[in-house]
Order: structure tokens, then C-alpha cells, then sequence
């Protein structure tokens, strides 16, 4: 059982949830509406949607392809509907002939005015840290990424699809994405959008290698023999944006892994090996052929640490040698 | 490819019908559009191949596809709906469908297949024989290619290559020929063709008007094949390729609830997760291993002289739920919480005779606590935020059995482990946004956070960061942002002492062995001189090292800044430098990056784009290296 009643005290307000879920339930719209107020226009009062298209006729196709003209009455709660919910209350634009000094026009307002007329309705799901997240911190207003009134609207309302849009702004990011080793973006099997939450922090409410293996499921372990940097950070050897490196590693084999790991001995040996002389062991023995040359041990052991540590990301199986934990098999 | 043909043009025509008959009823709208192409790609099979996301054919030789973008969209009184297909190959297609009936049901379905070439390694470094192997005896590195030469070369039958290590005890045969196993492996194609459902539907009952009903699924499959590579000693070392197996399944389900009343939003999700490996684990012989009195001796290794399953990709299960609630004073002031609890758990079988496990399911749990404010004061906004999350991962022990056929290792062996991942990390943060004008704001922020891991050796990260910026828009036309970052990371991630392979850490081991148990003074030539420059007192001691590839102070800054003359041109110049140091491990990383973007947009269908970005980078750090001496 998740929760569970465990004293007196904790049975009543058990007892009382059902009478506060009534009490919430009759906090509408229309009362959220009062509490959060949007910039005001003095002495305006709403004339209704009806009125706006008189003038504004040629925004009703449009709309009628856009959620916000197709909500349903339920859904407000009793809050005001249609243009005026966004463009506050009317009267005295429409009593002044157009007058635009008395409507509300978001490209015109700051990021927390724009901020304050979206979160009326939008506090849910994705968009509930919006106040916290770097592009609202970063001054960004909603209408930076999104158009009401585009006449071919696309999802989420967007200006551009993603990533073009997100590129637009992190162009370093647009280079990476063409990096030789990168996520499969400029192919069109993701989006930015799949990892970042760009109204909050990344799509996922734990650390980040829980979103990595949302995707990579098969590193999710808990493996038997792990590797404490995989268990750490992911990012400790990967750069998600896009590498020189193979497997958007960080930095190429064997430095990547010589930043924490000691090297093999062989890979500063050479395979010029000569048989024992026998009768002296000081002197000079016979000198064997190699058919791999003199630098076969350096390549095998300083090309690429994962061509024998293959299971790098953890293993249920021990390696060969007695300490198990080589994450070779 | 001619069935594929034939079907697009059903699949397009059928469209088209609907479109036509769709249009003449008054007061819908239907929007769509058709593109046809084409697309081709000549493939060398090269085994080495660095082209990961092929989107046309697996085939060798220049191939040909058609390609196929369409999109309709339905807009009726109480229904709306959409669809999109982009077909580029029979490997790789797209499709998502959309719906919604009178905004009490909302529905989305997206289904994407893609292709993934994995790496495919040759092995031609492995080359390290160190020994007269046209003589026929032991290679000290070998793969199954160089086998294969010796034989070739040779004459001599594989067995007498390989020598009895390659003599499978069970039938007393040789384990497998090398060549047919390196022809084989070669020859494979390592491909993974991964596709991925996703489903979401939002279910609003007018009468309960306060309350959304979501439900979601993900189903993804991966399917072909990857290279293994297993590394077996006997007298030298064996590293050996061959096909595995995908066969991966990932089915997720999600189901939850958000309700608004009045300023209180609430959110609930819960989420399970299935992945399993359904293929069969790769297997192979592991040599044989030298008996007593060479290198390595058998009383080194676990198991040896048999055919063993590596290479395994554990089946795992994660259950979570996440409550979200948020609660809005006014248009500037909110408030919100959230905990989230999640567990993932893998069953594990052991070998017996080799290794057992005390705990034959490993489980890591997470529980997350987290608040946040948002509030102003006169002009300046504030964002105070902090958190607490804590990951029980598995703790266990694996005892290693004693090897039979050694006087050395006569006693069973058991060692505890602990997560790496388990964890205490409190988090704390303030933002400050000063709006200074009407186009201008000045951001100053500050965090904390504190990593305590359970596992001693990796110690407790404190990690400090400041954070000031400013974003102007000096007119309509011309606006820039200039931001620093400043890091002091006490103590980051780090592996302490531990350079020497398998020496043993002495803050934290037996300090009667390894490193902590030498003392270079006690080592002496024949002569009694100690001074001579010995493995064990010249590198042991380096052998002793930190290291890590973590910062413990990080400088960054930016400057970008954007002039758009008009609304469909625009030109972005930029710099990013930052600056990573830790003295302890003698790290120091410099990264430059300055770039420039244009974007021009004649049309609505046309967008331009030309950019250019340099990316300077440059890493020293510490790194140890034992010298052989003999």
C-alpha cells in the first residue's frame, strides 16, 4: 500500500480529503482568473469574441485550426473565453476605433507579463517549472518560441520546428549536432526536445543517467560488476551533443580512460623479444621473428582500451583474472 | 522494392480520395500536402564504417529509394485530426496520427523505424605476438586472424597453432577453427534496426471538468546484430570477435492525472518499465589456461578451458511515481513541490564452481524531494529552488570459489560490493533577474550542490556555482546576451590512489597488501645498495596517483549577439570560452569556440542557412604508465 493510515490523526484528515477535494473542485476558473491577475487595462470590460471578429475576421480560419479556437467550454472553468482570455477585456480598444494603447498585445510585453497571461491556464505537466527554467530566467517570453496566429500553425503552436528553432539560438549546438559521432537529429529521429524540457530542465524528475537510459535501457543495470563513472554521470565520458570521438566520447581512446586508469605496462614495450641465452643470462639471447613488428604490443594495448574492456558499461559476468571485475566478458 | 512501389501508390491514392471528398463539406477545413522524391547512397561494406544512420538500403553498391513526405490535416466542428507519414527507405519511415474528439478524447500515435550501424572492429592492432610464432608456439596477443595467417603460412593444423589451449576439454576436439571463425565474424553485417511506438492519450470528462486523465505507452524494439568481443588468457591474451544477437524490448506504460482547482494544480504519474534482452547470450571457448609456473599461472584465473556466455545484456524492470503540485498567489508568486520515488531491479543467476551472489536480484531505489518559489519584488524577480534525493543502490558480496587445481587459492574468496550510484545529494539554488530597463535584464545566480556518495572511495562533491548575465535589446533590430559562469568544485569525482592496476587503495584495503604493505627501503640489489633505480621504488610510488578527468574550478563566458534587419533575415555572431582546472591531478582544459550563423528566408518554403563555427580544445592531464623491467 503507498499510503497508508497509521494513527487517529492521520485517519481524520483521510476522513476530511473528500470534503477539501469538493472545496477545491468549486475553486474554478473564473476564481483563478481574479487571483492571477494579467497586466490590467483600466476601466476595460469585455465585449466578447463575436465583436473582435468584426474587425478581425481574417483571424477566425486561422483559429479554428489552432487549440486555442477549439477549447471547449468545459475546459475553462468558468474563466473568460476567446480572444479577450489572452488580449484582456476590450471595450476600449474596440470604443477607440482600434486603439491598440488599450489591448494587450504579448510581442509588445515583458517575458513575466507574457509569462503571467500563459500561466493562466498552462501550470500543468511540462510547463509547471516554467519560472525556474534557464529560458525564463534568461529573460526568454513564451512568445520568443510560439505564435498564436500563424496561418499554418505547428504543434505546440511552435515558430519553427524543432531543432531548427532551438538552433536558431544555440548555433553551437547546430555544429555539434554534424559532429562525425551525434545523437540521429540531422536525420530526423530526434528532437531537442526529446532530452530538454525547454519550460523546465531535462524530461526526466531524477538525475540525468535516468534520461540517457530512458533510451539506452540496456546500460540500466544494476550490473553484478559496474563501473563507477557509468554509475556516476554519464557525462563523465560522453558529450550527448555530439563528438569528434567515436561514440560521442569525450576524447578518444586510450586517453579518455589514461585520465583515470593506469596503462598497461606493455603499452611502453617493445615486441623486439629474444629467447634467454641459456649459458649466461646477462648476455645477449637469439632474436626471434615477429611478424607483427616491433610495436605490436603498443598498438594492442594503446589503440583501444574497450576492444578488450568491451562491457564497459557493467557486466553481470566476472572477467578471467581472480579480482573479476576487468569487465571483459 | 516493386511491392513497395505498389503500395505507395494505393496508400497515395487512397489519400487523395479522402482529400477530394472531404473538401466539399461545407465548413471543414482539410490542409495537406505531397511531396515525392528521391534518394540514393552508394554503400562500401567496409567493416570499419563510420556512416551510423544509413537511411537508405543495407545493400552493397549504389541503391535507389523513393521518398515520400505527406500530411493531411482535418479540421470539423467537434473532431479534429492529423496524420504524416516521411518514408525515406524501407528502413527508415516515420508516421504519427493525431486526433481529437470534441476535446474530451486526445489522442496521439507516432511510430519511427531507423537503422543503426554499429562499430565493427577488424582487430588489426591485436598484433602484439611477441614470440617465434612461425615456429608454432604461443602468441602472447592473438586474434583469430593471426591464427589463421600462421596456418596458412605454416601448414600446421590449427591444434598445433593453438596448442592444447584451444583443445575443448568436453570433446576433445579443437574449440573451433580460427579461420572459419574470422571469415564468419568479418563477413557479419552489425546492424540494429530500432523501432519505436508511442501512444498518449488525454481523457477530459466535462462533468469532472477539474480533472485530465492521461495514459501513454512506448513500445521500442531493437533487432539485429552487434559485434562481441571476448578477451580469454592462457599464456598470452585471446581476443576474438563474433555476432551477437539483438533482441531488445522495451515496453513502457505511463497513467496519471492532473487536476486544476482553482490556484492548486496537482500531477500524478506513474510509470512502469519492462526491458528484456530476448536473444540468447553470445558464448566462447576461453583458452585454457598455462599450468603452475607459467604466465599467467592457472591459480590467476577464475575459469579457464571451457566455453563460457559473455557479453550479456541484463533484463531490468523500473516502477515510478511522481506527484507534482503547484499552487499560484498571484500572477508573480507560485510555489511547487515534488517527490518522486523509482525502482530498478535486474535478477542475476551465478556460476557455481566459479562465483555465487548472496542476492540474486539487485535493486536500486531513488526517492527525490524538491521545492521551488517564484516571486518579485518590485523589479526583481527571485527563483529559490532546493532539493534532497536519495539513490539506495545494491550492496552485495560475490564469493569467488577456490580453484581446485592450485595450492594458491585453497579458500573461498568473498568480496563486497557497494553501487557507485548510491547517494545523498542536497541541492540549493537562487536566481535573481533585475530587470534594469524595459529590453534589459541583469541575472544573478547562485547554487549549491552536495554529492555524499555511500561508497568512501569516491568521496563527497561540494560544488558552488555563480552565475551572472545580461540580455539587452539595444532596438528592434540588434540584441545580444553576455553571461559568466563561475564553478569551485570541492573534491569531484575522483578515483583516489588509484593508478596502480589492481594494487589495492591503502586509505580503504587491507593495508598488509598492495602498495600500502611495500616499503622501497626494503629492497636491495645484491650489493646492499638500495639506491638503484627499481620498479618498486620509481613506480610503485606513481602508482599511487589520484586521478580523475573532473574539473575542481570551471571559468566560462559567453557573447552572442544577433542582428535581424528583417523578419526573415537574421545574422548571429558568437564566442564561447571556458576553462577547466584541477591542480591535484595536474588537469587543465581550454575550449574556444567562436561562430557565426545567417539565415535568410525568401519564402515560406525556402530558409537559408549558412553558419560556420571553430571549435578549439585542448586537455592536459596526468597519466601513469608503468615501465616494464623485464
Amino acid at each position: 500500500m503507498l499510503f497508508k493510515s497509521t494513527g487517529t490523526k492521520t485517519g481524520r484528515l483521510v476522513k476530511l480529503l473528500p470534503l477539501l477535494l469538493i472545496l477545491a473542485a468549486c475553486a474554478t476558473g473564473a476564481i483563478r482568473e481574479k487571483l492571477l491577475i494579467m497586466p490590467q487595462i483600466e476601466g476595460a470590460t469585455y465585449v466578447g469574441q463575436d465583436t473582435c471578429l468584426e474587425c478581425h475576421d481574417d483571424m477566425a480560419e486561422n483559429f479554428s485550426m489552432n487549440v486555442h479556437g477549439r477549447l471547449a467550454d468545459f475546459e475553462m472553468l468558468g474563466a473568460e473565453k476567446g480572444c479577450e482570455s489572452c488580449h484582456g477585456p476590450g471595450s476600449l480598444h474596440v470604443d477607440g476605433e482600434g486603439d491598440t494603447d488599450h489591448i494587450l498585445r504579448p510581442a509588445e510585453l515583458t517575458s513575466e507579463e507574457v509569462g503571467a497571461i500563459c500561466s493562466k491556464c498552462h501550470t500543468d505537466g511540462k510547463l509547471m517549472d516554467w519560472t525556474h527554467s534557464e529560458h525564463a530566467l534568461a529573460d526568454l517570453s513564451c512568445t520568443d518560441c510560439h505564435t498564436m496566429h500563424a496561418e499554418k500553425p505547428l504543434k505546440a503552436l511552435l515558430k519553427q520546428e524543432d531543432p531548427e528553432l532551438c538552433f536558431s539560438c544555440h548555433q553551437e549546438m547546430q555544429a555539434k549536432s554534424n559532429f562525425p559521432s551525434h545523437h540521429p537529429i540531422k536525420e530526423g529521429k530526434m528532437k531537442c526536445g526529446d532530452c530538454h524540457n525547454p519550460h523546465g530542465e531535462l524530461n526526466t524528475h531524477e538525475r540525468t543517467n535516468d534520461l540517457c537510459l530512458s533510451c539506452h535501457t540496456r546500460y540500466q543495470g544494476p550490473f553484478v560488476f559496474g563501473h563507477a563513472p557509468v554509475e556516476d554521470d554519464c557525462t563523465i565520458c560522453h558529450d550527448p551533443h555530439g563528438s569528434v570521438a567515436n561514440n560521442m566520447l569525450l576524447q578518444n581512446e586510450p586517453f579518455l580512460c589514461l585520465q583515470c586508469h593506469e596503462g598497461h605496462f606493455h603499452m611502453l614495450r617493445e615486441s623486439n623479444y629474444q629467447s634467454p641465452n641459456a649459458t649466461n643470462p646477462r648476455a645477449p639471447g637469439t632474436e626471434l621473428a615477429n611478424p607483427n613488428g616491433h610495436e605490436g604490443f603498443q598498438m594492442s594495448f594503446g589503440t583501444k582500451c574497450t576492444t578488450c574492456h568491451k562491457v564497459v558499461h557493467g557486466s553481470d559476468f566476472p572477467s578471467q583474472p581472480l579480482s573479476g571485475g576487468g569487465l571483459t566478458r | 522494392m516493386k511491392q513497395r512501389y505498389c503500395l505507395l501508390l494505393a496508400l497515395l491514392s487512397i489519400l487523395i480520395f479522402m482529400m477530394t471528398t472531404t473538401l466539399v463539406c461545407a465548413e471543414d477545413i482539410v490542409k495537406g500536402h505531397v511531396e515525392v522524391g528521391i534518394s540514393g547512397m552508394d554503400v562500401d561494406d567496409n567493416p570499419a564504417r563510420v556512416n551510423e544512420y544509413v537511411e537508405t538500403s543495407d545493400e552493397d553498391n549504389p541503391n535507389v529509394n523513393p521518398a515520400l513526405d505527406l500530411g493531411f490535416d482535418y479540421y470539423g466542428d467537434d473532431v479534429s485530426a492529423d496524420i504524416d507519414i516521411d518514408y525515406k527507405s524501407s528502413n527508415s519511415h516515420d508516421m504519427s496520427f493525431g486526433a481529437d474528439i470534441k476535446r474530451v478524447i486526445r489522442f496521439r500515435l507516432d511510430y519511427q523505424k531507423m537503422q543503426h550501424w554499429k562499430d565493427h572492429e577488424t582487430l588489426d592492432q591485436m598484433g602484439a605476438t611477441a614470440r617465434d610464432d612461425l615456429g608454432g608456439s604461443q602468441p602472447n596477443v592473438t586474434t583469430d586472424k593471426i591464427y589463421a595467417d600462421l596456418i596458412g603460412k605454416t601448414g600446421n593444423p590449427a591444434a598445433k597453432i593453438g596448442g592444447t589451449n584451444l583443445i575443448d576439454p568436453a570433446t576433445n576436439a579443437l574449440a573451433y577453427d580460427p579461420e572459419e571463425a574470422w571469415e564468419q565474424e568479418i563477413n557479419n553485417d552489425y546492424i540494429v534496426t530500432r523501432e519505436e511506438l508511442k501512444s498518449a492519450v488525454d481523457l477530459a470528462i466535462p462533468d469532472l471538468p477539474n480533472i485530465v486523465f492521461h495514459a501513454g505507452l512506448r513500445i521500442e524494439t531493437r533487432e539485429g546484430m552487434e559485434q562481441a568481443i571476448g578477451l580469454s588468457k592462457c599464456g598470452g591474451c585471446h581476443v576474438s570477435a563474433s555476432g551477437k544477437d539483438i533482441d531488445e524490448r522495451t515496453e513502457e506504460y505511463t497513467m496519471g492525472a492532473t487536476g486544476k482547482f482553482g490556484m492548486f494544480t496537482v500531477d500524478y504519474e506513474y510509470m512502469t518499465r519492462d526491458f528484456t534482452e530476448q536473444a540468447n547470450n553470445p558464448s566462447r571457448f576461453y583458452v585454457k589456461a598455462a599450468p603452475d609456473g607459467s604466465m599467467p599461472k592457472v591459480s590467476s584465473l577464475l575459469y579457464s578451458g571451457d566455453k563460457f556466455e559473455y557479453a550479456k545484456t541484463p533484463d531490468s524492470e523500473k516502477d515510478s511515481h511522481r506527484i507534482k503540485a503547484r499552487a499560484d498567489f498571484s500572477s508573480q508568486t507560485s510555489v511547487s513541490g515534488s517527490y518522486v520515488h523509482s525502482s530498478v531491479k535486474s535478477s542475476k543467476t551465478d556460476e557455481p564452481g566459479i562465483f555465487e551472489l548472496d542476492h540474486k536480484t539487485l535493486e536500486s531505489k531513488y526517492d527525490g524531494y524538491h521545492a521551488k518559489l517564484a516571486t518579485a519584488f518590485g523589479e526583481v524577480r527571485f527563483s529559490i529552488r532546493g532539493g534532497y534525493y536519495e539513490i539506495d543502490g545494491p550492496d552485495y558480496s560475490v564469493t569467488y570459489d577456490k580453484r581446485a587445481t592450485n595450492s594458491s587459492h585453497t579458500m573461498d574468496t568473498t568480496q563486497e560490493y557497494e553501487s557507485a550510484e548510491s547517494r545523498k545529494v542536497t541541492e540549493v539554488g537562487i536566481d535573481a533577474i533585475y530587470r534594469l530597463a524595459r529590453a534589459t535584464t541583469l541575472r544573478l545566480g547562485y547554487e549549491f550542490e552536495e554529492v555524499k556518495r555511500d561508497e568512501e572511495e569516491f568521496g563527497e562533491t561540494k560544488t558552488h556555482t555563480l552565475k551572472a548575465a545580461i540580455k539587452t535589446r539595444f532596438n528592434k533590430s540588434l540584441s545580444g546576451r553576455v553571461s559568466y559562469e563561475y564553478q569551485n568544485i570541492d573534491d569531484p569525482f575522483v578515483a583516489h590512489n588509484a593508478t596502480g592496476i589492481a594494487q589495492g587503495n591503502p586509505d580503504y584495503y587491507d593495508s598488509n597488501s598492495g602498495l600500502a604493505a611495500l616499503d622501497a627501503a626494503q629492497f636491495q640489489n645484491s650489493n646492499g645498495n638500495n639506491q638503484w633505480v627499481y620498479y618498486w621504488n620509481s613506480v610503485y610510488p606513481s602508482r599511487g596517483f589520484d586521478a580523475t578527468n573532473q574539473p575542481d574550478a570551471v571559468h566560462e563566458a559567453k557573447l552572442s549577439t544577433t542582428w535581424a534587419p528583417r523578419a526573415n533575415m537574421a545574422a548571429t555572431l558568437y564566442v564561447r570560452g571556458r576553462y577547466e582546472e584541477n591542480d591535484d591531478v595536474h588537469y587543465e582544459q581550454k575550449t574556444i569556440v567562436p561562430g557565426a550563423s545567417l539565415w535568410f528566408a525568401p519564402t515560406d518554403k525556402l530558409n537559408l542557412t549558412a553558419s560556420y563555427m571553430y571549435n578549439y580544445q585542448d586537455t592536459e592531464n596526468r597519466a601513469c604508465v608503468g615501465w616494464y623491467h623485464g
